[in-house]
């Protein structure tokens, strides 16, 4: 940090001492920057080759700057002129002192044709050359969708890149999925690059793991998005096999901001936000707390009350309490950014400060996450052919967490079970000031270390902290030198450092540990990576020039974790290991080395068929002795066919089209260490929480490890081919992409459960195909675009078909991880991933042998399904469905399709846009109304103590059996045993999680009258966004866009007490000079 | 630059990208694992054999079992569900593995090849006796199940079944072959790592003689001519409470007796809570055990037990604050055990004299605390014995162990009433969901196993 500041320093001394020189006498040059419809452009540059000097205009198209006498000296010089979505346009004019006025009139480029697109490892080409797909999402899609954590704004941003948010929390992870799952470990993230350098995005699950500990951001929420120039998704193979085994789930280019040559440029830009949760579960208030119809609650010291609230019907004058409502409050963020940019003809910088504040929607003090981030990005032009580089960032983030998911001192597993008409305040009996719980009523001051079965969730919010933070530390050097004009050498070294403490405090009477318990994690991830490229380039004619790029990629990762766990608190404050008992201790280390080179040759021939050729060989410590490198290859193919047809000029209603095509290979290493058959030092345990340590009275133990490693894995390998068009149509009024996929992974690794009689649980196999297959369309149209108003619009729509071919002879195997063992998510060959787990006997999909029915009698459930409809339910003599004693897939996470459109409206200097996404398809578990029904606290109780008949008012659809039609009894007894969660079924808990979401509205407007200069601005631009204003779905309970671990797993939809999302009202203001 | 600098820079850059480090991949912390060991000692392995013993001894089974015979009830959540005898394939998923692998037979078998290599024939007594134990064991609760290729995973990756009659029949061939290699002295055993007999082949030879009785029970069912066999082992059996074989527990995280864990630790006493019939039972024989095995619910002011499956309630009484001490060592086999599978083999053998005796030797045993039992006052049971005499001793006796579903499954005594609408307990567990899905070997799930060929019918 410290030399952060002083390199920032030196920096700014640089700028003003160039600004002194240019004060004598200069040449001032000006004009406006027009579209062809005569709007005023924005933010267009206009610069001067080779001198350095340049601006950018202002919302009126204006622009002006100066070149100092002694560099004007009436030469000719080229000025140019551009901006994105233009055709960049140049002039010869001289440079004579006084001033020069000119102005451009730019034609609109929609395709983008011309502009440089990143491709990545220190490659770049120009749009119409791709042969494959990469989209593009730029700042200013970016900072529309007033999201915090960068992955969140890509959402509904490109087709097929699927985002999902764990939940409303201020640091909550989030999830994206680029064109499907292709394997079965990790979880599915692509590769993050920053400026070239990969940096880490994991999830690290915060301290008590995934499913019962509190939130925990995805690192790449460390980037402050206000600093992201464009990100570009490589997506497919094709795009992505320059990074070798690090991009089978794709790869998603990040490129920072820099200073632009010119007038230093200011901008501050502050919003605040209001957030509130945006679905609620639902949860009766008639029937108070009890089991069968008699009270349950209890009046005397230390008395334990029911759990249920399967009570008496409650009187009218009972209150009640909104269990829901008294958790949550309105949250809000606050968001400021200052930015710094400019530079002259050898030096360019960009600086910029940020701090993010939020405080969410769960009341009590342990619901914040803050960023505090800072950037200093800086080049100098050494040698006319030798340019060097920084950039630095650094940031420090905090926040606390509140408990949630499984964990029975969480939030809302307690919250939402309570009985409705316990009044949760005060959280701390007035007398013994310990905490009471619905469970746990009349806490005498005897009863410090006892738990109170569940907790109070105004206990576990303000009492029980989990903290984070972060320092992250991401840095990089440049260095690009020309020695000949055909040759370019462009070197990175880059480092990322996170250092990450974790602390979470429980205290004494939480559920969880009633003696209390401090936990301790510190996590230090260091990645460094070197990079050096020679691209080579000639010109052999008019029709055929090329290019060769040589590169050589070596790269170290490491990874420091330490946990320690402090049981039973001394006193009752500080959550210090040193204030406990009992400590004890775990860590775990790795280091992964790797080294590739890579080439690529391209080839453009008359100007319309754009060749590309790559290969990479990659060599991993992670990869087995007997496979220790691995070569990946590419090769794509564009072709402007309207070029071909003579259509150079793109007029006409086929004003462009491309045809592309293209194949290529990526690769996902083996986890570290998976070549290692270890022995274990570890405990045996139930699946229950007890266990035995293999170390017992003081003598070590060592046992046979259930995995058995394996020397000869290799990286698992997706091949994919992609095909499609882009079309710009009625003069590039329009514009159409069209794209399919292939997608198909081998030598997946895949743990094999081996049959655990041979003596060993699990191998590493490269065993696993799974096939994605997909179609992608986007198409925009501009159809108003003249001088005072422009609108446009987009759409973009995704399907993405999943399929597993093969487990290496297993039917299934559970991966995904990220549930409880109710619904595990599972591949299924010849199905796809899915929620696996126990159903009711169901015609057609149930097998028949052995099943008893509720009485344990025999069924016959080929003669009671004949004539039936396939899934149709049976139903016993009793009238009740019957569990089935195999479990099966019950339920399918992932969408059908995913589609968002976009509008975009500018009138003059008002701005109106909204983004509206749609997923089809993708279940649910929610299991939160499994366990609140069993609880009866949840809605679907109300209704109780009635007869049903299966088929028509309950689990309707087609029924079979002895019982079918039969009226039953539906009350506690239905809830708490074969209708209950726990009782294993859970295929009544899978719900459709399809939702429409208006996911960003926003209206703008940008003053830059006379005023606005006259108190020192350029330009202030004022904002009102609205996020996730309102979702339409027929989920039941929280917003479907969620999942209990976020982007920790990589199968999504599980619900289980997850914490809900939030809609917001985002007011912005910018102040730009 | 000059042309020089130029070539002297571009030759740097080539000579760098291309040098390499041929160490760089094969970096020590790359390639071997920092965080675990790659061998162990024989002595390593069974402390972790004896831990891993211990927990399937103690866990699920043991917990679904003594809510089955009604000495605890199931109450909420799953074992609520089980204790209606709703059963599934991942209720005993980890138990039915913990045998074969680390722990189990994998290890074992290595210890074994060292004891052997190593002329250690003590070493290798011990580990065949905890084998046939555990083999036994598995076979009581899956019957048939892999034991002749199991845990040689390079010949055989998907065990064959082996019918439960010849797992027994090779359990007990192993017994005897470790009795042989115990009787001979020879070696220096485990020591102190034998956590529980510092090592005494003595001891061992009773364990051995005791649990093969137990075995010949088992096969009772089919042929009764097991009991004298029985009858015999149990004579060569354990002969005091010296050689009782406890558990080792230890108020310390991850050494605590396992009801402590489950019930204390991880909060579920809501889960199960005493069962009516073993309450019943004691209190209305004015048994002192009564107090001994349960405590009274919060709002109740006599220990009362649920019926199974019964949704809980506070009044429902709890396992007592000895048997839920975290440092309780469990009996898994002992002396009074062995009693009661002679007075047992006695009564089936036609000597009722003897048969009593024996019991109210075993009853005049409680006089003496023992490791896990205070001095309680049994008075003698009077002639003529029966044989329900004789099980419902030893369904007390056998509180918490999962030895005494064996019992029940073989003389349907006593007398329990299965849940409300079911017609009898279950037999046996369900193959797990790991290797159902894993080893196409595996055989349907059957009714019954095949040494309890008749269930215990409802009253």
């Amino acid at each position: 940090m410290k030399h952060a500041a002083l390199l920032t320093a030196v920096c700014l001394c640089t700028i003003t001492a160039a600004r002194t020189n240019a004060q004598q006498q200069r040449t001032t040059i000006t004009g406006h920057v027009t579209s062809e419809a005569g709007a005023p452009l924005a933010s267009a540059s206009v610069f001067i080759d080779g001198l350095g000097a340049g601006a950018m205009t202002q919302p009126d198209g204006h622009y002006s700057f100066t070149v100092a006498a002694d560099r004007a000296n009436g030469q000719n010089v080229t000025i140019h002129a551009r901006l994105i979505g233009y055709k960049e346009q140049s002039a010869s004019i001289a440079l004579t002192p006084g001033t020069i006025t000119h102005d451009f009139t730019l034609v609109a480029n929609p395709l983008q044709l011309g502009e440089v697109v990143v491709t990545g490892a220190g490659t770049s080409t120009t749009r119409e050359k791709l042969g494959n797909v990469i989209n593009t999402v730029s700042a200013d899609v970016i900072e529309k969708s007033n999201e915090p954590n960068v992955v969140n704004a890509l959402s509904a941003k490109a087709p097929n890149v699927y985002v999902v948010s764990q939940s409303g929390e201020p640091g909550a992870s989030s999830y994206i999925r680029i064109r499907g799952i292709k394997s079965l470990s990790g979880n599915g993230q692509p590769l993050f690059v920053v400026d070239g350098v990969p940096i880490d995005n994991s999830t690290i699950p915060g301290e008590g793991g995934n499913l019962y500990g509190a939130t925990s951001p995805n690192r790449a929420s460390d980037i402050a998005p206000q600093d992201i120039e464009s990100v570009e998704i490589l997506k497919g193979a094709a795009a992505a096999a320059i990074y070798g085994a690090r991009a089978s789930d794709g790869v998603v280019l990040i490129t920072t901001k820099s200073g632009q040559a010119g007038q230093t440029r200011y901008s501050l830009r502050s919003s605040y936000s209001f957030d509130d949760v945006n679905k609620e579960v639902p949860l009766q208030r008639e029937y108070g707390q009890g089991s069968n119809g008699n009270p349950g609650s209890c009046s005397t010291l230390d008395c334990s009350a029911s759990s249920l609230s399967w009570g008496p019907k409650l009187d009218g004058g009972t209150p009640t309490y909104d269990h829901w409502g008294e958790l949550f409050h309105t949250g809000h963020s606050f968001d400021n950014n200052l930015s710094i940019s400019g530079g002259n003809d050898r030096t360019t910088v960009y600086l910029s400060l940020g701090r993010l504040h939020q405080t969410g929607t769960i009341i009590g003090p342990n619901n914040w996450y803050t960023r505090n981030s800072a950037r200093l990005k800086a080049s100098y032009q050494l040698f006319h052919n030798l340019k060097i580089g920084g950039n630095v960032s650094f940031t420090d983030d905090r926040g606390a967490f509140a408990q949630r998911g499984g964990n029975i001192s969480g939030l809302l597993l307690g919250g939402l079970r309570t009985s409705p008409d316990f009044d949760q305040f005060p959280y701390l009996d007035p007398d013994s000031h310990l905490q009471r719980s619905y469970r746990f009523p009349h806490p005498s001051v005897t009863s410090l270390t006892r738990s109170r079965g569940y907790d109070n969730p105004l206990f576990s919010v303000y009492e029980l902290p989990s903290t984070e933070e972060t320092d992250r530390t991401i840095a990089s050097l440049d260095v690009t030198y020309d020695p000949l004009d055909w040759l370019t050498f462009k070197y990175t070294l880059g480092g990322d450092y996170i250092g990450d403490n974790r602390l979470t405090g429980i205290p004494f009477t939480a559920s969880v540990a009633p003696l209390g318990r401090v936990l301790r994690g510190q996590i230090n991830r260091l990645q460094i990576d070197h990079n050096l490229v020679a691209t080579l380039s000639h010109t052999f004619s008019s029709s055929f020039s090329g290019t060769l790029t040589l590169g050589q990629n070596l790269n170290m990762r490491r990874s420091r974790n330490a946990s320690a766990s402090g049981n039973n608190l001394i006193a009752p404050q500080p959550f210090s290991l040193n204030n406990t008992v009992t400590q004890t201790s775990g860590e775990f280390n790795s280091t992964i080395h790797t080294e590739s080179y890579f080439g690529q040759a391209t080839a453009d021939l008359f100007d319309q068929l754009y060749l590309t050729v790559a290969l990479r060989n990659d060599g991993f410590s992670t990869f087995g002795e007997s496979n220790p490198r691995a070569w990946y290859p590419k090769a794509s193919a564009a072709w402007t066919f309207t070029n071909a047809l003579g259509n150079g000029d793109h007029t006409g209603l086929l004003s462009y089209g491309k045809f592309r095509i293209a194949y290529g290979e990526t690769g996902k290493e083996p986890d570290v260490y998976s070549t290692v058959t270890t022995l274990s030092s570890g405990s045996f345990g139930t699946g229950w929480g007890d266990f035995l340590n293999s170390a017992l009275a003081g003598y070590g133990g060592l046992f046979t490890s259930g995995t058995l490693g394996n020397n000869n894995l290799k990286p698992e390998r997706q091949k994919e081919i992609e095909t499609g068009v882009d079309l710009g149509l009625f003069n590039q009024i329009a514009d159409l992409g069209i794209t399919f996929y292939n997608n198909n992974s081998s030598d997946v690794i895949l743990s094999v459960p081996r049959a655990p009689t041979s003596g060993y649980t699990s191998q590493l196999l490269n065993g696993a195909r799974i096939r994605n297959r997909g179609w992608e369309a986007t198409f925009n149209a501009r159809p108003i675009t003249n001088d005072k108003l422009t609108w446009e619009v987009g759409l973009q729509w995704a399907k993405n078909e999943l399929r597993v071919l093969d487990l290496d002879g297993a039917d299934f195997i559970n991966a995904g991880g990220g549930t409880f063992s109710d619904a595990v998510p599972a591949a299924t060959v010849g199905g796809t991933f899915a929620f696996r787990g126990y159903g009711f006997v169901r015609c057609g999909v149930s097998s028949g042998d052995n099943l008893l029915d509720n009485n344990g009698g025999t069924i016959d459930l080929a003669a009671a399904c004949a004539g039936q409809p396939n899934g149709a339910l049976f139903i016993d003599a009793s009238g009740f469905p019957v569990k089935d004693p195999v479990n099966r897939v019950v339920g399918n996470p992932n969408p059908d399709w995913t589609g968002s459109i976009h509008t975009d409206l500018r009138f003059g200097r008002w701005e109106l846009s909204a983004l509206v996404d749609r997923k089809q398809g993708g279940q649910v578990a929610n299991m939160t109304r499994g366990a609140l029904t069993y609880f009866g606290t949840h809605a679907d109780t109300r209704e109780r103590d009635v007869q049903r008949t299966f088929g028509r008012d309950i689990l309707a659809g087609a029924v079979a059996g002895p019982g079918a039609g039969t009226a039953v009894m539906i009350g506690q007894g239905w809830y708490t045993g074969l209708g209950a969660s726990y009782s294993g079924i859970v295929e009544p808990f899978l719900e459709d999680g399809s939702y429409t979401k208006l996911r960003e509205v926003a209206v703008s407007y940008t003053f830059d009258r006379p005023w606005v200069q006259s108190v020192g601005f350029a330009s202030i631009d004022l904002r009102v966004a609205g996020r996730n204003l309102h979702t339409w779905t027929d989920y039941s309970g929280v917003d479907p866009e969620t999942n209990l671990v976020g982007a920790a797993s990589l199968v999504q939809g599980y619900d289980f007490f997850n914490t809900p999302q939030t809609r917001s009202i985002v007011v912005s203001v910018g102040l730009n000079r | 630059m000059n042309r020089y600098l130029k070539a002297a820079l571009t030759a740097t850059i080539t000579v760098l990208a291309f040098a390499g480090c041929n160490d760089f991949l094969k970096c020590d912390d790359c390639i071997n694992d920092p965080n675990s060991a790659t061998s162990a000692t024989s002595n390593q392995r069974f402390v972790a054999i004896q831990a891993n013993l211990w927990q399937f001894m103690n866990g699920q089974p043991a917990r679904v079992v003594a809510m089955w015979m009604q000495q605890l009830a199931g109450t909420s959540v799953q074992f609520q569900v089980w204790d209606q005898y709703l059963l599934d394939a991942g209720m005993a998923d980890g138990e039915s593995q913990a045998v074969y692998t680390g722990g189990g037979l994998v290890d074992l078998h290595a210890i074994e090849s060292d004891a052997t290599a190593r002329g250690d024939r003590v070493y290798l007594g011990i580990a065949q006796v905890i084998e046939a134990w555990m083999m036994g064991t598995e076979a009581d609760i899956w019957g048939d199940v892999p034991y002749r290729q199991a845990a040689k995973p390079d010949s055989f990756p998907t065990p064959e079944y082996d019918p439960q009659q010849q797992v027994y029949s090779d359990v007990l061939a192993l017994f005897d072959d470790a009795i042989g290699n115990l009787e001979s002295g020879e070696g220096s055993g485990p020591g102190a790592a034998d956590l529980v007999y510092g090592g005494d082949p003595a001891k061992w030879l009773q364990l051995a003689h005791t649990l093969e009785a137990r075995i010949h029970l088992h096969l009772a069912e089919q042929d009764p001519a097991n009991y004298a066999l029985a009858l015999q082992e149990a004579n060569a059996g354990i002969s005091s409470p010296d050689a009782d074989y406890l558990t080792l527990q230890a108020d310390i995280s991850g050494q605590q007796n396992d009801w402590y864990q489950f019930m204390v630790v991880g909060l579920r006493t809501g889960l199960l809570r005493a069962g009516k019939f073993g309450v019943d039972l004691l209190t209305s024989s004015g048994d002192p055990r009564l107090t001994e095995y349960y405590q009274k619910g919060t709002t109740a002011t006599d220990i009362i037990g649920a019926e199974p499956g019964q949704a809980l309630e506070s009044w429902m009484g709890n396992l007592s604050e000895l048997r839920l001490d975290p440092a309780y060592r469990q009996p898994l086999v002992t002396w009074n055990e062995n009693l009661l599978i002679k007075a047992e083999a006695l009564f089936q053998t036609g000597n009722t004299g003897a048969a009593l005796d024996t019991l109210n030797a075993e009853r005049a045993a409680w006089g003496e605390a023992t490791e896990w039992h205070s001095a309680l006052s049994l008075s003698p049971v009077s002639a003529p014995v029966t044989l329900a005499d004789i099980m419902t001793e030893k369904y007390l006796v056998l509180f918490q162990n999962i030895e005494y579903w064996n019992d029940y499954k073989r003389t349907c005594l006593p007398a329990l009433t299965p849940a409300a609408g079911k017609a009898n307990i279950p037999g046996r567990l369900l193959y797990g969901t790991t290797e159902r899905q894993t080893n196409p070997n595996v055989p349907d799930d059957p009714a019954r196993n095949w040494n309890d060929p008749q269930p215990c019918s409802a009253e």
